[in-house]
């Protein structure tokens, strides 16, 4: 099965069980967890469904395209179910089945691992998932996000679609990933991770990044108070991902590292804050009772 | 209670109790059947449900509770209700009056029925009011739930709106008494009869039709049920399977307890690798990366060299292992390609020159960077080489240990096999031609790596760990970051335990209060704040102390008199506490606790003179307890100073016929003010002399 047919079936699959199909977010994230329509509907009491693919960018593990398993930017297949279904775990197998695993033929474990995201003020718990001891997915119930205890438990399942594919395809470097017949992972991928790797390690120029930092955090700032908390929201993801930057180029201290992160956390739990509050507005306008 | 077995199979019903969970924590699984079965059986009590002893079993899936011989009802239970005055209650004539009739209509007794007792001086009349037990379904029904509910992790998840909190989400309840299912429900989900088996091998629900069916359905839906059966299982194949490479599987305690608690069909397989990379990679770079990230045990040869291959634990059957161990070999031999990688980017970069790095990495708890930690770190060795007196040789190794111990925390390796911090650094400083003394210290400073573990085998590495712990533990109490309740995210109970340890062995006459001193002293801080934080890591470091010795053995009185007594050098506090807890049946004990008792208290009723002037003696008891003191306080002296507890104990005892002498033949508080405060001032000179090793008064009798 090639790149995109596993993208397909998993979207065939999760679409037949009510997921919406959102595409991925079009500002820098580190994680699907980042995309609004996981980190901003995960909030309050509204069930929700959600299947999409999320280029996820992390400079500090760029390898120029020379490492078999490392980039400066992976895919991850994200779903979230709010609330959790019972027989979430059971759904998830079968999403594995149609990518065509017997699952009786391997080794599958749900192996505790809680998830944390201190920026975000998030957190929860849940497991990796090993496919003949190969970490394939992420799954994770939520339990905290931006610092607020949720109404409703979503589930989040994030896999990882260069292992699952390396793993399926039986390839040992993720560049000789079949994306489709007659085109590999690597023709498509490699000049963007060397070029990325070398902007992240070499070519940032860390006084124009804190700038950028400094003026994406004002704006959020700026877009907060009036609230207009989408837009704030994405600039606060810049604010995040010119963090990573920053980090990557070996450019932010000891002390100023902890204050960076601290000034990106108050915005996000800024941002659930808000959203939070003008949902619960909306929804008293409409009727709708909260917990 | 009755042992188990005691009754007729037939005397009595068969609880069985089964919480089926989402894959639990492995480590919270053990914890929870223990407290399942104490909770129960309190329950099982209280609610005067009283069979046999409530037995616990499980997996990562399932927490199961059973109880043979419970009875179908509760017992009654007969208690005695007090009613009106007798007086009140009946006539002169001895007939019963509205009161007593009201009284018996409410107890739900006949009239006849009532009885007068006397009760706290009065008579009155009493109803025996017999409460007939409940139907054991019933009363289970209602107990189970709150039992299952107590149950602790430690951390637990909401999953559903009712905020229901357990380890992982709970998604089946089997509750039955023999053939009946029990009307609970445990988290919303209503209990019933049907188990299920392993989750790949028998996916299907699997109906009981009576409890003590229990035990065989599992069976036949592939669980090992029991933890010390899949135990075996892994240990007795993981050495069958070695064995074919001629070697012995490594088998780490903790990885092994993991894997019994995180599989139900646990099926060892052995898995190969390029011998080459065997060869090229040390050897806990593959053991580590094969444990800590494979879940798997490596295999060594007899003499301790890696052999090019594993052993993982599938969780299913023996269908299909190749394919299993095709996947399985695939991502070891990636994971140990990776480390060669890390391993030669490393070795370009050299290990020295990078200890530059360290002023990008943070070290714990907001204390500035690692490189601000090493330049501390260098300063307290030098404080400590002095204070220990330690040669000049040894002076040498650790002055380059400490420049050189943290290092390897830029490392590739390390940054991908943090658990090999340390081991790292001894492996590199050895390529880059540090001397051995120089490695083993770099890496052995994190000794024990835990309670109990092995210590540093030498002094530099000893006192590196310790100064490297108390600049931690004092840094982080300067920052207000006290350790509370259950809450020690940066580990200072951990370091103060280590510096203990080391110290007990290392420490030769170093004072905790001088050490955390000498470690404030590197801090910017008021002179108020470093001496509040010394005094609080001195605290927190005797108490883990006295933690440590009592689990030796040591009573907690006779910790709590040792400490009392005072002083600070670690190994002397525990000299003095093994010798005392080694008389304590001494014979003399009891007249030397006694007798010390008797002194304190009498010293506090009068001012005793500035010191003792033998020409004041009246009595030869006095004279003799004078004389027996004085060989006493220079035996102990020198004892105490050659750390020769025992022989300062054997001193004190001969004590004890002279003080018992005194208190017999002498008045202390005579009518003479002058003789008075004389003997007085000989008591407090006999305390003293005790106190070199610990203060009696705090012994229990």
């Amino acid at each position: 099965m090639t790149f995109q047919e596993m993208i397909l079936a998993l979207h065939r699959y999760w679409s037949a069980r009510g997921c919406v199909l959102e595409e991925p977010f079009d500002v820098e994230v580190g994680a699907g967890t980042l995309h609004p329509a996981t980190f901003l509907r995960a909030l309050g009491p509204e069930p929700w469904r959600v299947a999409y693919v999320q280029p996820s960018r992390r400079p500090a593990d760029g390898r120029y395209g020379e490492n078999p398993s490392r980039f400066f930017k992976h895919y991850q297949y994200q779903v979230i179910l709010k609330p959790a279904p019972d027989d979430v775990q059971d759904l998830y197998l079968h999403s594995l089945e149609r990518l065509g695993l017997v699952l009786r033929h391997h080794d599958i474990r749900f192996l505790e691992d809680d998830w944390e995201a201190p920026t975000l003020g998030a957190w929860g718990v849940g497991w990796q998932v090993f496919l003949d001891g190969t970490e394939i997915t992420q799954f994770t119930y939520f339990q905290q996000m931006g610092g607020l205890d949720l109404d409703l438990i979503s589930v989040e399942l994030t896999y990882g679609l260069e292992r699952l594919a390396m793993f399926l395809q039986r390839k040992a470097r993720a560049f000789d990933i079949a994306w489709t017949h007659g085109v590999t992972y690597g023709e498509l991928r490699r000049d963007d991770e060397r070029q990325q790797s070398a902007y992240g390690f070499e070519h940032g120029d860390p006084d124009r990044l804190r700038l950028l930092f400094d003026t994406y955090e004002a704006e959020a700032r700026r877009l907060l108070e009036i609230p207009l908390v989408l837009p704030a929201y994405e600039a606060v993801l810049k604010c995040s991902h010119l963090f990573n930057l920053l980090d990557a180029r070996g450019a932010v201290g000891v002390t100023q590292r902890v204050e960076l992160m601290g000034r990106t956390r108050a915005l996000a739990r800024a941002c659930a804050a808000e959203y939070l509050r003008g949902r619960r507005e909306a929804d008293a306008r409409a009727g709708v009772a909260h917990a | 209670m009755r042992a188990p077995g005691s009754r007729m199979p037939r005397a009595g019903a068969r609880l069985l109790l089964e919480i089926g969970c989402e894959e639990l924590p492995p480590a919270s699984v053990a914890p929870a059947l223990a407290q399942l079965a104490r909770d129960a059986a309190a329950a099982l009590r209280a609610a005067r449900l009283e069979g046999g002893e409530p037995q616990t079993t499980g997996t990562v899936r399932r927490l199961v509770l059973m109880v043979n011989g419970l009875p179908l009802r509760q017992a009654d239970r007969v208690s005695v209700v007090r009613g009106p005055a007798a007086r009140v209650a009946f006539d002169p004539s001895g007939a019963p009056s509205a009161a007593a009739l009201g009284f018996a209509r409410a107890q739900g007794v006949a009239v006849d029925a009532l009885q007068v007792r006397e009760i706290d001086g009065g008579r009155y009349v009493v109803a025996e009011v017999r409460e007939r037990g409940r139907p054991a379904s019933q009363v289970l029904a209602e107990v189970l739930p709150r039992v299952v509910a107590g149950l602790a992790f430690p951390k637990t998840m909401r999953w559903q709106a009712d905020g229901f909190r357990f380890g992982r989400p709970i998604r089946w309840v089997v509750a039955m008494l023999d053939r009946r299912v029990l009307p609970l429900a445990i988290a919303g989900v209503r209990a019933g009869r049907a188990t299920r088996g392993h989750r790949f091998l028998r996916p299907a629900a699997v109906t009981l039709s009576d409890a003590s069916g229990y035990a065989a359905a599992v069976r036949r839906g592939h669980v090992v049920l029991d933890p010390e059966a899949r135990r075996a299982r892994i240990a007795t194949a993981a050495t069958a399977l070695a064995r074919r490479l001629r070697g012995v599987p490594v088998i780490d305690a903790d990885l092994l307890e993991e894997l019994v608690w995180s599989t139900e069909h646990p099926t060892p397989l052995l898995g190969a690798f390029d011998r080459a990379l065997a060869e090229a990679l040390p050897r806990e770079v593959v053991l580590v990366t094969l444990q800590h990230h494979q879940k798997s045990f490596g295999i060594t040869d007899a003499s301790g060299r890696v052999l090019p291959g594993f052993i993982a634990v599938r969780d299913g059957g023996t269908a299909h292992l190749d394919t299993v161990r095709t996947g399985h070999e695939w991502v070891v031999r990636a994971r140990l390609e990776d480390a060669r990688f890390f391993l030669d980017d490393d070795r370009r970069r050299g290990f020295e020159a990078r200890a530059g790095e360290l002023a990008r990495l943070a070290h714990a708890a907001g204390l500035g960077s690692m490189a601000d930690h090493v330049r501390r770190l260098e300063a307290l060795c030098a404080w400590l080489a002095e204070t220990a007196g330690l040669g000049t040789d040894e002076r040498g190794v650790l002055a380059r240990a400490a420049a050189l111990c943290k290092v390897d925390l830029v490392t590739a390796l390390v940054r991908e096999l943090p658990e090999l911090q340390g081991t790292v650094g001894r492996i590199y400083a050895l390529e880059a031609g540090e001397p051995v003394e120089v490695a083993s210290a770099i890496e052995q400073h994190y000794w024990p790596r835990a309670a109990g573990a092995a210590l540093p085998e030498r002094r530099p590495a000893g006192m590196l760990g310790v100064a490297d712990r108390a600049l931690l533990l004092v840094g982080a109490l300067l920052a207000g970051l006290e350790p509370s309740g259950s809450q020690d995210p940066y580990g200072l109970r951990r370091a103060a335990s280590g510096i203990a340890a080391i110290l007990q062995v290392h420490g030769g006459r170093v004072g905790l209060r001088d050490l955390f001193a000498a470690a404030a002293a590197r801090y910017d801080a008021a002179p108020d704040a470093r001496a509040r934080a010394v005094g609080a890591a001195v605290e927190v470091t005797l108490q883990r102390l006295r933690a440590a010795l009592l689990e030796q053995g040591v009573g907690y009185d006779t910790a709590d008199a040792v400490f009392a007594a005072g002083g600070d050098v670690v190994a002397d506090l525990v000299a003095r506490a093994r010798a005392l807890q080694a008389v304590r049946g001494d014979a003399a004990m009891p007249r030397l606790v006694t007798a010390f008792a008797r002194a304190s208290r009498i010293l506090g009723q009068g001012q005793p003179a500035g010191g003792v002037d033998p020409a004041l003696f009246d009595a030869d008891a006095e004279r003799a307890l004078h004389d027996a003191r004085e060989a006493a306080e220079a035996e102990v002296a020198r004892a105490a100073r050659a750390g020769r507890y025992d022989e300062a104990l054997a001193a004190l005892v001969r004590l004890a016929d002279p003080i018992d002498r005194f208190f017999d033949e002498v008045l202390v508080m005579g009518p003479e003010p002058r003789v008075r405060a004389n003997r007085l001032a000989l008591l407090e000179a006999v305390t003293r002399t005790f106190l070199h090793v610990a203060d009696l008064g705090k012994l229990a009798g």
